[in-house]
């Protein structure tokens, strides 16, 4: 601008100066007009000028706004910037938290299921820095497991200092989680853990299991160029609440895998010594079967011998008896023959339960296994005036037994009925066909049993205090050898009966038997 | 002919991994013996394993190569390690090493250039660097390079990172896992290779003018302490503290207007010095332009296709047998989850057949203005690098 004045004076001034020397009017009036053509050139320029100023401080003006509204796009371009990266953080760290899940899942004990979190995963995680410590009842310590960066002193200088404090028991009792960034400010408590774990940019979470304090996660970073945010500490109370239910669910699963483990132990233990006893009852009643059968077979001679003597005796053929000797000879005779009978069935039942006994089976008709015993018994129910009145299915099939020791079965029973049945009595066999079996009931109106004589008297020399009572007699062996031979050709006994009412047995065999034909 | 095998691998068992990836690597190759090993690997598991289980399988074959804040597989962004293995029989690779990048990166790059080129009767066609990222002036060094191989040579890269720790980064060379140095490999022979670098960061905002700096010491814009660039435009989130200056300017580096280029170069400063001065990772020269830069998802993503575009323009028909990309670690992080799309786009590019195998550094090198083949190479940073081999 001043060259523009300085210029245009100059040439003013060479205008007057040769406006003054001129010579002629012409030359005058034409340095004149050049002088009011430079001063109107001079005015113009001026105006110009400050227009152009005018315009030139406008777009300044622009331009320092424009570079204001930079300041702006960039302070939301920041904002923008970090919310996206606290998203993808987020995102990365619920999918490793979900793979995470999934592995715990599959993980039973504690061990394992800490055994997750290795360097890798606190490094993804993006954390450099972690320790997790568990607790006992009482606040001690258990131990630590995902150490990264701390030595394993470093670690145990940790526990130590955490036990010491009170102010950090309470704090894990509290349950809440800590997050201390180098720009936030510190409590005394943030201070405190601060200078315990040696950082100031980690994420502190008690770990609660079953509503107490259990332990706890610590993740920290080392890098000054990020620091741990709100979604780290979000993210890390997740993961401690996975950590948590994974120890609780660990626990009990540890629990309940441990009684299972003890009750099957004991179970084993039991079972054994059950087959032990088994075992050593077995042979003891082998032993016995065996001693019974042996002084039965021992006593049957000599028996022999007392009953061949004694008919001699009675015969006359030694001389001529006393009545009163013919009546003992006669008692001796009787009792002779109860003793064999009773020798007799001893020896049978042991035969049986030793299963030195061969089946002899043959196909008979249901009827037949009856009538022999019915025939036998027929003095005696016509003596004591029994009704007997026998109701028999039509078309029952043949079953196959070993007829001869069915009989006896047969004999025992209905004898028993007979026995049993006091004079003018009723007794009623009913044959009846039940699915694949064919059932005997065998009903008589005796003097009944108690019920709890009911379950012993298949046992044998077992018998009733009812038949004591009334001084009947018997050896207790006969319904012992029934059910030997019953079972023996696969089939039941039972009995239903009430005192002084009657009782009946009742027999089913099946149609189609397969006895167990054992082999001595 | 060209033969290439890549294998990567992640995990923490570094003996493991590295054994593992370099296998993959070998299988791949169908050669026994490599003529170069190329690794890039994470700062956050065992070096020493890592280099030690690769070569247990690949002996005693040459090897290069730098941590990094991320390695870029041919699939993945995730893994841990990535081995490249390479044998030809139309181009050969000598090595060679600098160290004290620190003190004296011009030396140090001089040392490696003339290690890998001593005795050579050839010329070479491009040397591929590797530096620890947090030492020193990256330009420097690529300077002590151009001493020995010429001011033109392609000088191709990067500069080790370390999964934003900014604390300790590697570079490999051989057995050795190293601070403080650089490593390259010559190239020479018959070779068809082809390179193209962009960063996509668009200028924001007014100039200003570098009025003072010494080397990567920024310390006046418009006769203002430089730190005021962003004070201005970050306001009282400047002031506040707590994050530190790196973190910020990761996202919103520096451009440096180029006469004749098409990007601005880009600088990173990574501390705040002494008067409000800002230490660059590489030298901002006195009486440049300068601008404050801001990036998005796309203009990355497009700086990517368009590097990658100008490596395949540069392989001039050419069959592309392995792509490199050295890519500055900030792009990883501003890419977030979509960086993955990088390799979608490099594979639309080269093919699906072609592997893709690099680094995520603090640093990266390449010769500038690459469209025009014989630029001169520079110091990078927040840039990608995609350095094609063809056939």
């Amino acid at each position: 601008m001043f060259k523009k004045i300085l210029l245009v004076s100059a040439l003013s001034f060479v205008a007057l100066f040769k406006m003054f020397v001129a010579e002629t009017l012409w030359e005058r009036s034409i340095f004149g007009f050049a002088l009011i053509l430079i001063f109107i050139f001079f005015v113009s320029m001026i105006g110009m000028e400050r227009e152009q100023k005018e315009k030139y401080e406008q777009i300044k003006r622009a331009y320092e706004e424009l570079d204001k509204q930079t300041g702006l796009i960039i302070r939301t371009d920041l904002g923008l910037r970090k919310a996206q990266e606290e998203l993808d953080k987020r995102i990365e760290g619920l999918t490793l938290l979900h793979e995470l899940g999934q592995s715990i899942n599959r993980s039973v004990n504690v061990e394992d299921t800490l055994g997750q979190l290795t360097t890798s995963f606190i490094s993804k995680f993006g954390f450099e820095k972690s320790i997790i410590l568990l607790f006992g009842e009482g606040m001690e310590a258990m131990g630590s497991h995902a150490r990264v960066g701390y030595s394993e002193k470093e670690a145990h200088l940790i526990q130590s200092k955490l036990l010491e404090d009170r102010a950090p028991k309470e704090f894990f009792q509290a349950g809440k989680p800590l997050r201390v960034s180098q720009s936030g400010k510190m409590n005394s408590i943030a201070q405190k853990f601060s200078e315990i774990f040696h950082s100031s940019n980690f994420i502190l979470v008690p770990l609660v299991v079953k509503g107490k304090a259990a332990g706890f996660i610590f993740v920290g970073k080392e890098t000054s160029y990020e620091e741990v945010t709100e979604a780290d500490g979000e993210l890390v109370s997740i993961l401690a609440n996975q950590m948590s239910q994974a120890i609780e669910n660990s626990t009990l699963y540890e629990q309940l895998w441990k009684s299972h483990r003890e009750l099957e132990m004991k179970i084993k233990e039991r079972t054994l010594q059950l087959a032990k006893a088994n075992e050593e009852l077995k042979r003891l009643n082998k032993m016995k079967s065996d001693f019974v059968s042996n002084v039965s077979h021992e006593l049957r001679t000599p028996l022999t011998s007392i009953k061949g003597y004694a008919s001699l005796l009675s015969e006359g053929k030694l001389g001529p008896l006393s009545e009163d000797q013919k009546r003992r000879l006669l008692r001796i005779d009787e009792q002779t023959n109860s003793l064999t009978q009773l020798v007799n069935d001893l020896l049978d039942i042991s035969r049986i339960e030793s299963g030195k006994v061969v089946m002899e089976v043959k196909a008979v008709s249901v009827h037949t296994l009856f009538e022999g015993p019915l025939d036998i018994l027929q003095p005696q129910i016509r003596e004591k005036g029994i009704t007997l009145s026998l109701e028999e299915e039509k078309g029952l099939p043949e079953i196959s037994v070993d007829r001869e020791k069915m009989e006896r079965a047969f004999l025992n029973l209905l004898g028993n009925a007979v026995k049993f049945t006091p004079q003018g009595g009723r007794i009623t066999l009913q044959v009846l066909r039940r699915k694949e079996e064919v059932q005997w009931d065998i009903t008589d109106t005796g003097i009944g049993m108690d019920p709890k004589d009911l379950q012993h008297i298949f046992e044998e020399f077992y018998r009733s205090e009812n038949a004591i009572r009334q001084n009947i007699k018997g050896t207790g062996l006969g319904l012992s050898l029934v059910k030997r031979i019953v079972e023996a050709h696969n089939g039941k006994i039972w009995v239903k009966s009430k005192l002084g009412q009657g009782s009946t047995f009742s027999v089913s065999l099946p149609t189609t038997p397969t006895p167990r034909v054992e082999n001595a | 002919m060209i033969w290439v095998g890549v294998g990567w691998g992640r995990g923490f068992e570094a003996l493991k991994v590295g054994q593992n990836a370099a296998h993959q690597a070998i299988e791949r190759l169908g050669k026994k013996k490599p003529d170069l090993v190329i690794v890039f690997s994470s700062s956050r598991i065992d070096q020493k394993e890592i280099l030690q289980g690769i070569r247990n399988v690949t002996g005693n074959a040459p090897l290069l190569g730098c941590s990094g804040a991320g390695q870029i597989a041919p699939e993945s962004l995730e893994e841990d390690v990535v081995v490249v293995t390479l044998v030809s029989d139309t181009f050969r690779i000598r090595t060679g090493v600098g160290k004290g990048l620190r003190r004296d990166g011009r030396k140090a790059g001089q040392e490696a250039a003339w290690g890998a080129s001593r005795d050579l009767k050839e010329k070479g066609r491009f040397f591929l660097a590797f530096s620890d990222g947090l030492s020193g002036n990256g330009q420097d060094a690529i300077r002590g390079i151009q001493d020995v191989l010429g001011t033109s040579f392609s000088i191709i890269g990067s500069s080790g990172g370390d999964n934003f720790r900014f604390a300790k980064s590697f570079a490999y060379y051989e057995g050795q896992v190293l601070e403080d140095a650089l490593c390259g490999a010559l190239f020479y022979g018959t070779l068809s290779f082809g390179v193209g670098s962009r960063h996509g960061w668009l200028p924001l905002g007014r100039s200003r003018r570098v009025t003072r700096a010494m080397g990567n010491l920024l310390q006046e814009l418009d006769r203002e302490p430089a730190i005021s660039i962003y004070e201005d435009y970050f306001g009282t989130e400047f002031q506040k503290g707590g994050e530190p200056l790196a973190r910020k300017s990761l996202f919103y580096p520096l451009g440096l207007s180029m006469a004749g280029e098409e990007e601005p170069l880009i600088r990173q400063p990574i501390q705040m010095g002494q008067g409000g001065s800002l230490v660059c990772t590489a030298e901002v020269p006195e009486g440049e332009e300068v601008h404050l830069m801001i990036g998005t998802k796309e203009s990355l993503l497009e700086a990517t296709r368009k590097a990658g575009m100008a490596a395949l323009t540069a392989l001039s028909g050419k069959k592309p047998r392995v792509v490199f990309v050295f890519e500055s670690a900030s792009r990883k992080k501003l890419l977030g989850r979509d960086g993955i799309q990088e390799l979608q786009i490099l594979r639309d590019l080269f093919g699906e057949g072609v592997p893709v195998a690099g680094c995520y550094g603090y640093g990266e090198m390449s010769p500038s203005g690459s469209e025009r083949y014989l630029g001169q190479s520079y110091f990078l940073n927040e840039s990608a690098v995609i350095l094609a081999l063809g056939e």
